[in-house]
């Protein structure tokens, strides 16, 4: 699967932002098992904001997913 | 497959074991709110209307340790225990770091960022930021930091892309400007020429595009949701965009010529103009470039003006719409009457959607449909009602070298 992690990914700083993230610039790098999954912050569909590292010490299932 | 992993995570989040996080690939996110209250999915669910994260395919389960380390990228429901539940070893691995709280970015720093260095990914970025957290008067900037990418590097399918949701956005608020639902198809195309591998980008243009294009009819399911979530004894989440036209029709298989004769009403064209414009007409050609033999899909969309916010009269002949068709053009299927609701004034969208294909043998260049629309209108401040027409046109252009949607 390719997954690139670009706009949001976080080099561990607080911004939840592209533009002062230190994101990856490679294209459509690839999610390796066996190393961290970038870390990334999307708008919550309640309003709010959440960030993968938010469930650090616990184990996660991330779901991709459409509705339509 | 999401109901499976629904049934098979539960246990385990119940258990405090397994933290279930959903991201979700939509244009509308309060469609995603619908569908979460309809499939009853208590994670929490991000949403990546931009496609940030440059997922290319969904449904794809990721299963992530303690650490942050992948464990598996094609995770089935059935190893969910076996294989990452029950693997005491992801434990031992890595470190459980504080995470620092997220803050908000300084947009304007940003923007002056990009200025000063005016790099595209600098302005790309800024794009994002200011769709993400610019609120409403956000959408302006976002779309004009992506123009600015674009500019400085054109084949940034990522900045078209992420152009083509903010327009698609902004047509469907109340700062649209004239042209936003086509600019937005426009650049998804030019997305899609320039990586037509990224499925996310395909399916954003086949859920506006022709029945000729889709894998599936898209948001068939909002009706059954609603009446499963009333059946409960609640309200479903109500939607600001209502599905419609493409967004809900089944695909086609095979082209089929339609049966259909577009009465011209007005001929001579002796019937009274909108001159003020009392009606906004908006037409939208998907895809926007084409290849010969290919379909296209017109969505014509009509919205009582919004400042002087006139009513549409149904005790009166329904809305209807001709369209003339140039030489290489056959009509596929099209709806050219609006029903007028039973309610004698409404002020609702009114949405009419035909398609046609383009011949093969048809030469490149711009195609220019001429049409028009007459409908019965009142004034807000008067009460007058007028019966008038409103001439516009649709255009698109013949490209061999289009991408094809399917």
């Amino acid at each position: 699967m390719l997954v690139s992690m670009v706009a949001l990914a976080m080099g561990g700083g607080t911004a939840l932002t592209a533009g002062q993230a230190r994101a990856g610039e490679t294209p459509y790098s690839r999610i390796e098992v066996g190393s961290p999954h970038p870390d990334f912050a999307l708008p919550t569909l309640d309003g709010g904001f959440a960030r993968l590292s938010d469930y650090r010490g616990k184990k996660v299932l991330l779901i991709h997913f459409a509705s339509w | 497959m999401l109901p499976v992993w629904q049934k098979v995570a539960k246990p385990f989040v119940e258990a405090g074991e397994l933290v279930v996080l959903g991201v979700v690939q939509e244009q509308h996110p309060d469609r995603a709110r619908l569908y979460r209250q309809w499939r009853e999915m208590d994670w929490p669910i991000l949403v990546d209307s931009l496609n940030l994260l440059d997922v290319a395919v969904v449904p794809v389960p990721i299963a992530i340790d303690e650490a942050g380390i992948v464990r598996h990228t094609g995770l089935s429901p059935g190893m969910l225990e076996k294989d990452f539940i029950k693997q005491p070893h992801f434990h031992d691995k890595g470190t459980t770091a504080t995470v620092e709280p997220a803050v908000r970015p300084d947009l304007d720093q940003l923007r002056r960022e990009a200025k000063r260095s005016n790099r595209a990914r600098a302005w790309r970025d800024t794009g994002d930021a200011y769709f993400l957290f610019g609120g409403a008067n956000g959408i302006d900037e976002s779309a004009e930091a992506y123009r600015r990418a674009i500019q400085i590097d054109p084949k940034d399918g990522r900045a078209h892309f992420r152009l083509g949701t903010a327009l698609r956005r902004r047509s469907d608020s109340d700062r649209r400007q004239s042209g936003d639902a086509q600019g937005a198809v426009e650049h998804w195309g030019r997305a899609l020429a320039i990586q037509p591998n990224q499925y996310i980008w395909r399916r954003r243009l086949q859920q506006y595009g022709p029945r000729l294009d889709k894998p599936y009819n898209f948001y068939f399911w909002v009706e059954q949701a609603r009446e499963e979530i009333r059946r409960r004894g609640l309200n479903p989440i109500e939607l600001s965009v209502e599905p419609l036209g493409s967004e809900i029709a089944p695909p086609l298989r095979k082209t089929a010529a339609a049966d259909i004769k577009i009465p011209d009403r007005d001929p001579d064209g002796r019937i009274h103009r909108d001159e003020t414009g009392m009606v906004r007409i908006e037409t939208t050609v998907v895809p926007a470039r084409v290849q010969p033999g290919q379909p296209v899909r017109v969505r014509t969309q009509f919205r009582v003006n919004d400042d002087t916010r006139p009513f549409w009269n149904n005790e009166a002949q329904d809305l209807t719409m001709w369209v003339g068709l140039p030489d290489g053009l056959s009509l596929g299927e099209g709806q050219f009457t609006f029903a007028n609701p039973a309610e004698p004034e409404t002020q609702e969208l009114r949405v009419l959607e035909f398609e046609c294909v383009v011949s093969g043998s048809h030469a490149p260049g711009r195609v220019e449909l001429p049409g028009y629309a007459l409908y019965y209108v009142c004034a807000k401040k008067d009460g007058k009602c007028r019966f008038l027409r409103q001439d516009f046109r649709v255009s698109f252009e013949v490209d061999p070298s289009a991408p094809r949607l399917r």
